[in-house]
């Protein structure tokens, strides 16, 4: 339910690193509510993740980065070939967050990191 | 106590941030911090020596080593621990140096193209999801190249932008290459306030 939700985030805001910024902070509780409503918001996500490396545009795995990758993940991993090229950048951010916060190897999402994509020309 | 003196120079046409960065992670990361930094406001460090707009001496035996790609090797090999180079480094590392180096769009734009496609699923260049030497040698070029710069940051090239700004906000990439700048404008204000002095007298 929503409340369940709602708490579950605010429980997941207290486990953000200390030293976020308040802009950092903003987006992290944004990111927690968009990623509630998955499919939509996922272009969103994209877009986002085109321009940086770490929701938070951290240098390190944040909880934004892990929440996230869980709550899409499965949809994620159901893509195909197609899906997978036109939502680059969220499979290229997946596949370094499974690795460095230690998801284990049996969960991870496969990703062919030689798969060929036409260059993106920015708009 | 220092082991080795890396000296750059600030107005060679490719400045060696690739060496200065790989400097600053060695000082980072050992306890000694065996690397003294120092800086020359001229085109090369030492005159006689047109490859030497990067040298590294070693304190003791007083050998030098000339040149960005030469200097960042003879780091690695010096700290293994600290910039391992695996086979596909070295290659990337031959690659930034080849490809980066030169001044003409026509013989550039092939290789940001290579560059951008290897990073459409990749965060880092090699593909263990942490930065390696082959990043510092890859950003140090573009870093210094004023030509490929700007194609960098304005997102021409819409994974490089990303993996490039990573690094720009890094204290040892960004950071490492904007503590040489703030140092050079200091030898650039004394040498300054040398000649009124000079003019005076």
């Amino acid at each position: 339910s929503r409340t369940n939700r709602d708490q579950a985030n605010a429980a997941l805001v207290k486990l953000a690193p200390a030293d976020l910024t308040e802009i950092q902070s903003a987006e992290l509780n944004q990111w927690l509510t968009v990623s509630g409503r998955f499919p939509e918001g996922i272009e969103q996500l994209n877009e986002t993740l085109k321009t940086r490396t770490y929701i938070l545009e951290t240098h390190e795995a944040t909880v934004a980065d892990a929440v996230v990758l869980s709550r899409i993940a499965g949809t994620v991993k159901s893509w195909s070939n197609d899906e997978v090229k036109l939502n680059r950048h969220i499979v290229r951010w997946l596949d370094l967050v499974q690795n460095v916060i230690g998801i284990k190897d049996e969960d991870k999402v496969t990703v062919n990191k030689d798969l060929e994509a036409p260059r993106e020309i920015k708009v | 106590m220092s082991q080795y003196k890396l000296t750059l120079a600030a107005k060679a046409p490719l400045v060696g941030y690739a060496a200065l960065i790989g400097s600053f992670i060695i000082n980072h990361e050992e306890p000694t911090s065996p690397i003294d930094l120092s800086f020359v406001d001229a085109a090369v460090v030492d005159s006689s020596v047109p490859e030497s707009n990067t040298v590294l001496t070693h304190g003791t035996e007083g050998k030098s080593v000339y040149g960005t790609v030469e200097v960042l090797n003879a780091l690695a090999e010096a700290f293994p621990n600290v910039l391992p180079v695996t086979p596909a480094a070295s290659e990337w590392i031959e690659f930034a140096f080849k490809s980066f180096s030169g001044k003409d769009f026509k013989t550039l734009t092939p290789s940001l193209e290579k560059l951008e496609a290897h990073l459409n699923f990749r965060s880092f260049v090699l593909g263990d999801y942490r930065p390696s030497i082959a990043d510092v040698a890859l950003w140090g070029v573009l870093r210094a190249n004023a030509v490929v710069g700007a194609s960098c940051k304005n997102g021409t090239f819409i994974n490089i932008a990303r993996w490039y700004k990573y690094f720009d906000t890094s204290r040892f990439f960004g950071g490492a290459v904007e503590t040489m700048n703030k140092e050079v404008l200091d030898i650039r204000k004394q040498s300054k306030v040398g000649q009124k002095k000079e003019s005076k007298a």
